[in-house]
């Protein structure tokens, strides 16, 4: 907000105030007397809201709610001060302008704190009461032509062009009764402003809550009241109470804005609580939340080689800045022009720019470090997501295989070993008794190749497995290990990836156990373990493997890792050995 | 295959001796998604004396003939369209809820007992898991399917043998004599004693007793049902 345009407003409305309160003394000579208990709170509202507007546009150039209160003010001026211009264009202007404040009003209301309408719903009933507020006026313009005795000639309605008394008075309780509806809708939008803002938010709209309740009654009264409260005693109550709220109001609005802002003094402690930290993007959100009041602060970061609007959080997971209708607000920090961070905050803060800009400036290392570890996470995940991209697809290739294998040369091969069955039977005791026995003999041969086809389809990706599961494929197994294996399994079905796994650690440890472990027994046992599953494959053999004992072992610790998971293994000499293995319930 | 037990000497168990049709009245309905594997088969069973009556290329082909034919068995592949995992076994799951005395063998390259325990379910009658290789037997082959289509149950050796190579920490089998272990193997592949008789060339006494002896060794209350004996025998031998 320009020194200027606050001259503009400050001097625009000293002179409608002093206009409008100096005018019953000019020379019309309308009044016989001067009408104080008129004419004290009819300025009284003007000069509250022009005043607290103006210093809210000093104090809190970064919100617009200064300037709107400055508007309602001129707006409520407006009419009375055409009112008394003893003009025909003006009289009829002035009964035109009479409830433009009442509009502006409504959008102080829904634009507090920033002064800025936010979401879509905001903007909609925004736009909504200006036209109905327009639609109204003019209707009742054309529509209004009042006579009455001692008329002067300056009061007429110089845009009248048709109809009649009843019809304007039709038009007119249309239009209050859709202000009433209006005042309704308003009132219901700030309390859901209220409900739905955070820390500094709700400090910031509580006196507007507050306000909203009494602003909206008077306006319904000073909508109905012209016809049903019209004379009585109440309705002088009524007004006067009303005065009484509309001149307070604007400094509801201002105490609001002051509430967001009496956070300032804890950027100090910000700097020292940083300062003093070890790790210094440890606890960098709650600082900042602290210093600026808003517990909901999120803080984003610019990565290398993500796209423009591309940020990631502190554990490097790629986030969305919230959208304009989320009810957030986003404060871009950039470095040299270059965006380095993004505040995600309660919209309030928005009235504050140099707090904000004061605390990052304050957290700058503090951020600056906190960005490069979330550049390196954010990498770390990329290289973890592609790993595990690289096991799945390996998986998925001797899936491929196997069924290539099973659906092809095994296929062929069962085929074959038929046809030449066939050929056999139907040669019967024809053949001489060798050339039969030959038969057999290939036949046999031809079986046993099938045999060992089948076995090394089975090891390349057991069909049991994607069928019927890992307990299943387990079972197995242990049936085909030359050590006695018991099996405990208790596990609900996991992603195929980490079932993959399992199978793997399984198969690989009992093929030790077999091959080195000189053990009488082994156990595997699947467990449910928080959202995963723990597999620990146990033997009473020699021990004494690490993880060098083989490449099998360090290949299945890679593979476990690729899906998140963790191995372990615990082998002492003379005491067995046992693989643990604890994987996620799904791979990513 | 080292615990094939190689072709039987079929001839010698008296098949006309089982009550139900005469193979030439058997009516079989095939499942099978490989179109030259299914002629094949199509061809060794029509050479076998059966009727073949239609060959479908997928399980929901395979229901519709059931459903149409009633034929007295099916011979199904446990894998075929459209997800190539174990659609045969599903359907002849199906086949076994809705038409009870329609019996069905499954052919499958697997070895698991996983899939062989679960057509058996807890009823055997008239339901046989084979491994594909037993085609290169028409003999082997032929007597499956009488021993189904006259309400026994069929499990392949090889499976079998699974199950009983299995090492154990403490192993009641190790207990029994090799007579002992030859007819425990035959019950688990689901014969009858009058069978085992004729295989093993023993009187029907003997077998009572091996069998009674058997049962004692493992723990397993008697039977004398078969149906409840293969059973009994195959969940003693998987857990």
């Amino acid at each position: 907000m320009t020194r200027r345009s606050v001259l503009v407003a400050a001097l625009v409305g000293a002179g409608a105030a002093a206009y409008q309160a100096l005018t019953p003394y000019l020379s019309w000579g309308w009044y016989t007397h001067v009408p104080m208990n008129w004419l004290v709170p009819e300025t009284a509202v003007g000069v509250s809201f022009v005043a607290a507007g103006i210093a809210g546009m000093v104090r809190f150039p970064a919100s617009r709610v200064g300037a709107l209160m400055v508007a309602v003010g001129l707006a409520w001026f407006a009419p009375t001060v055409g009112f008394l211009i003893p003009l025909a264009i003006f009289w009829s202007l002035s009964i035109g302008f009479g409830e433009l404040y009442l509009v502006l009003l409504a959008q102080l209301f829904v634009s507090f704190p920033t002064g800025r309408l936010r979401t879509r719903w905001d903007r909609g009933i925004v736009a909504g009461a200006y036209a109905w507020y327009v639609l109204a006026d003019v209707a009742s313009a054309l529509t209004w032509h009042p006579v009455w005795p001692g008329q002067r000639p300056s009061q007429h309605n110089v845009f009248y062009a048709f109809g009649s008394p009843h019809l304007n008075e039709v038009i007119g309780t249309v239009g209050d009764v859709g202000a009433v509806v209006l005042v309704l809708v308003f009132a219901g939008t700030v309390l859901r402003h209220w409900v739905r803002a955070s820390k500094p938010g709700r400090r910031a709209l509580a006196p507007v809550l507050w306000a909203t309740a009494p602003t909206g009654a008077w306006v319904i009264v000073d909508q109905l009241g012209k016809r049903v409260l019209a004379g009585a005693r109440l309705d002088h109550a009524a007004h006067t109470l009303g005065y009484l709220v509309l001149t307070a109001l604007p400094f509801g609005f201002l105490i609001g804005l002051l509430r967001v802002r009496f956070r300032r003094g804890a950027v100090g402690s910000l700097v020292v609580e940083l300062g003093g930290r070890a790790g210094p993007s440890a606890g960098l959100r709650e600082a900042l939340a602290r210093a600026l009041g808003d517990p909901s602060i999120q803080i984003l970061y610019r990565v290398r080689g993500a796209g423009d609007s591309e940020f990631v959080d502190e554990a490097g997971r790629p986030v969305a800045l919230p959208g304009n209708d989320a009810g957030r607000s986003v404060t871009v920090l950039d470095r040299d022009g270059t965006p380095i961070a993004a505040l995600i905050h309660d919209p309030a803060l928005e009235t504050e720019p140099e707090l904000l800009e004061s605390a990052a400036a304050a957290a700058q290392l503090a951020i600056d470090n906190a960005r490069l570890q979330a550049e390196v996470r954010s990498q770390l995940r990329e290289v973890r997501a592609s790993r595990a991209r690289i096991v799945e697809a390996g998986d998925r290739e001797r899936r491929r295989v196997e069924r290539n294998l099973h659906d092809g040369a095994q296929q062929r091969l069962v085929t074959l070993l038929m046809a030449l069955g066939m050929i056999r039977d139907r040669a019967g005791l024809s053949v001489p008794a060798d050339l039969a026995c030959e038969l057999d003999d290939v036949i046999g041969e031809l079986r046993e190749a099938i045999g060992d086809l089948r076995q090394l389809a089975r090891g390349i990706h057991p069909a049991i497995l994607t069928n019927e599961g890992l307990g299943a494929a387990l079972e197995s197994l242990a049936a085909r290990c030359p050590v006695p294996v018991s099996i405990s399994y208790d596990a609900s079905r996991c992603a195929e990836a980490v079932e993959v796994t399992a199978y793997f650690v399984v198969a690989e440890g009992l093929a030790n156990i077999a091959k080195y472990a000189k053990a009488t027994k082994a156990t595997v046992t699947v467990t449910q373990n928080g959202g995963g599953i723990r597999v620990e494959v146990a033997d009473d053999g020699v021990g004494g493997v690490t993880r060098a004992s083989g490449s099998g072992l360090r290949g299945l610790e890679d593979r476990v890792a690729a899906i998140g998971g963790t191995f372990d293994i615990h082998s002492g000499p003379g005491h067995g050995t046992s693989l643990i293995a604890e994987l996620p319930s799904d791979a990513d | 295959m080292p615990t094939d037990t190689g072709p039987a000497p079929v001839a010698s168990e008296r098949q006309d001796d089982l009550p139900g049709p005469a193979v030439s009245r058997i009516r079989v309905v095939l499942a099978e998604d490989s179109a030259l594997f299914r002629e094949g088969l199509t061809r060794l069973l029509t050479d076998a004396g059966y009727h073949v009556t239609a060959a479908a290329s997928d399980a929901d082909e395979l229901l519709r003939h059931v459903r149409g034919g009633r034929p007295d068995v099916v011979v199904t592949d446990i894998r075929m369209p459209p997800t190539h995992t174990n659609e045969g076994l599903v359907a002849a799951l199906r086949i076994r809820g809705e038409f009870p005395d329609v019996a069905v063998i499954v052919l499958s390259q697997y070895v698991e007992t996983t899939y062989a325990l679960k057509l058996l379910g807890n009823n055997p009658r008239g339901v046989g898991y084979l491994l594909k290789d037993r085609v290169a037997n028409s003999r082997e082959l032929s007597e499956a399917i009488q021993r189904v289509v006259h309400g026994g149950s069929v499990i392949d050796p090889d499976v079998v043998g699974e199950l009983l190579g299995r090492r154990r920490e403490h192993n009641p089998i190790d207990e029994l004599t090799e007579r002992e272990r030859d007819i425990l193997t035959l019950m688990a592949e689901g014969r009858s004693n009058h069978a085992i008789c004729e295989r093993l060339h023993l009187s029907n006494r003997t077998v009572e007793t091996h069998v009674a002896h058997i049962f004692a060794k493992l723990g397993l209350p008697p039977s004398a049902d078969d149906h409840r004996r293969v059973l009994a025998v195959l969940a003693h031998l998987r857990a």
